[in-house]
């Protein structure tokens, strides 16, 4: 057993079957959203950080809060805005008197939890939203000299509103790199919103989140899904995929190095998620475009023959 | 915490045994592709060299050799089966086997590719090795039987069946194609000539009788002949002229000058009795000795 492996014997099916349970637990608040829920459960399942979008009102901080309900994982919500100070997020240093006299601590900031959800990170002034990213990519913070470790596992999963643009400060290419994915949240489907009215307009509450998984089980998965084998000729595919991003002429910038390990990992997760124990090329085109399209600058002729960054991807996959 | 590490270790040995299995199976059945191939170009190239007028029945070998010549159909068709058995093998197992086996068994495809890498690379995970106990699992129920196209071998064992027909019919009935590079036009011949220009079909046995004709007695032979010869010196007296003969000795049995007689023919197709022929012929031989 390597150093990552956790103490504990797990068994790869019972964990497995944790994680249908935590889906079908999310099931019950939220209605459809199939894919946007196991996008986010390999983000977890990869170690990741995911950039939901989508307009107001599709349950996006529903979905963050029910992942957290069904594991044993502690939540967080930082509702940004321009006037939101970098401390506000990270923690400060206070005064704090006791028996022995004033004395500093630090109080720990809505950052130290398992899953932060971070609402409209767009609205955020740029250094907050740098204090934020640095904490989720470094998984630590440094208040007043010293370095505090953040909690493990740690996701954050950021919300960003893609219409009001008015008043935001839109992460650059190199903070959003550092989202492993970016889920796009849609409009329900006719019979799924039906449902969404039923059960939340009526007498009857939805049934309450269980928890059904630990963090311990989570670190155990995410060991288990960083040792899913990948056959060479996929992985290299995978590859080749994002370096075409850099290649082709409907993209000005292409996906990074990053993106190419962000594919593989959550392709794993995907896999794993799936009951296999290998990766196939199915995982790896599932998770390209949630991978890259926040990756990738189109060109402004691609752009304004109205391609999506979505599209640019289809067809990459397509050519590979 | 060992054990488990043990039993990943044997679960990726085992992967690697299954392995090397696949790839046993698709040398053999690269083996099977060309072994019938090639006894096809071989039968093809023996009926070929057994056929055309123009290659040569044997060919001489060194002296140094044990036998002096060896056929050419046979040295031909030994010669292009190996050429061709070597040449086909050699293209089948250049392909990696396992790619191949994954191409006639695409339930296994990915997983058997995976597990091919993780092995290559050593890899144990706990993953890994639950991926190597599915694998092992598929591996038993499929087949390599899968690997051979069974129609393509049997259409190959069928036209080599006919070939090898063709090859013993052309040996028996002599059969001979003229390419062109023979004196006259492609013909058949008996005897497996080399197509001469004279029409000399085969007719079968012929009846001697109908050969020689009918017997006939003759009416000459029943006197006796005295003959003399001339007992002088070889140098003769100078005069001796053809007609010397009738003078010289004999003087016949009568007034009559004797004809000489030779054994003919009573008629252009028959011929006499031969011991009377044989007799006349010794008697004339006798005379002309003396």
């Amino acid at each position: 057993m390597t150093e990552d492996e956790p103490d504990i014997e797990t068994d790869i099916d019972e964990l497995q079957e944790r994680i249908d349970a935590v889906r079908e637990e999310i099931g019950k608040q939220i209605v459809g959203q199939r894919e946007v829920i196991d996008q986010l459960l390999v983000c977890v399942l990869a170690d990741g950080n995911a950039l939901l979008e989508s307009n107001p009102g599709l349950g996006k901080t529903s979905l963050v809060r029910a992942l957290a309900a069904a594991s044993d994982l502690s939540f967080s919500r930082v509702q940004n805005t321009p006037d939101l100070m970098p401390s506000d997020i990270t923690g400060t240093e206070i005064i704090r008197e006791s028996e022995a006299g004033r004395e500093f601590v630090f109080e720990e900031g809505p950052i130290f939890a398992n899953v932060v959800l971070a609402d409209e990170i767009n609205r955020a002034t740029p250094k907050t939203q740098a204090a934020m990213l640095e904490a989720m990519q470094e998984k630590q913070v440094t208040a007043a000299g010293e370095t505090y470790t953040l909690p493990d596992p740690f996701f954050v999963l950021a919300t960003q509103n893609p219409i009001d643009q008015e008043g935001t400060y839109p992460l650059p290419e190199a903070q959003t790199d550092r989202f492993l994915l970016k889920i796009v949240v849609d409009y329900p489907e006719n019979e799924a919103e039906r449902e969404i009215v039923r059960r939340y307009t009526g007498d009857v509450r939805p049934d309450p989140v269980e928890r059904v998984l630990t963090d311990e089980q989570i670190r155990a998965v995410q060991s288990l899904v960083r040792g899913v084998p990948i056959a060479d000729d996929l992985r290299d595919r995978a590859i080749d995929l994002v370096r075409a991003t850099r290649e082709t002429d409907e993209i000005e910038y292409g996906a990074s190095p990053r993106a190419s390990m962000g594919l593989v990992r959550t392709a794993k997760a995907r896999a794993f998620l799936a009951g296999r124990a290998h990766v196939s090329w199915e995982d790896v085109e599932a998770m390209a475009r949630p991978v890259l399209r926040h990756r990738i600058r189109l060109d402004f002729r691609a752009e304004r023959e109205g391609v999506t960054p979505d599209d640019a991807v289809g067809r990459l996959l397509e050519d590979g | 915490m060992a054990d488990d590490e043990a039993e990943r270790g044997e679960a990726r040995d085992r992967m690697a045994a299954a392995l090397q299995a696949v790839r046993r199976e698709g040398r053999k059945v690269a083996a099977i592709y060309a072994t019938v191939d090639a006894v096809l170009l071989g039968l093809l190239a023996d009926l070929a060299c057994a056929t055309v007028a123009a290659v040569p029945a044997r060919v001489a070998l060194p002296a140094a050799a044990p036998i002096d010549a060896l056929p050419v159909p046979i040295l031909a068709a030994a010669l292009v089966a190996t050429l061709a058995f070597a040449a086909e093998y050699g293209y089948r197992t250049r392909r990696p086997l396992v790619e191949q086996f994954e191409a006639a068994n695409p339930a296994v495809r990915e997983a058997l590719r995976t597990a091919r890498d993780a092995v290559d690379t050593g890899s144990d995970t706990r993953m890994a090795a639950r991926l190597y106990e599915r694998v092992l699992v598929d591996l038993r129920e499929t087949s390599s039987i899968a690997l051979l196209d069974a129609r393509r071998v049997a259409v190959t064992v069928v036209a080599v069946v006919v070939v090898s027909l063709l090859c013993v019919h052309a040996a028996l009935a002599g059969i001979a194609v003229d390419v062109g590079g023979g004196p006259g036009p492609a013909t058949a011949s008996s005897g497996g000539g080399g197509g001469g220009s004279t029409s000399d079909e085969y007719g079968g046995l012929q009846d001697g009788s109908g050969v020689l004709g009918d017997p006939t007695d003759v009416q000459a032979g029943n006197d006796a002949l005295n003959a003399s010869v001339d007992a002088s010196g070889g140098g003769g007296t100078g005069d001796d002229g053809p007609d010397s003969y009738d003078a010289s000795g004999y003087t016949g049995g009568s007034d009559a000058a004797i004809e000489s007689q030779q054994a003919g023919y009573d008629d252009p197709t028959g011929i006499e009795d031969a011991e009377l022929i044989r007799e006349y012929t010794l008697r004339i031989r006798s005379n002309q000795s003396q």
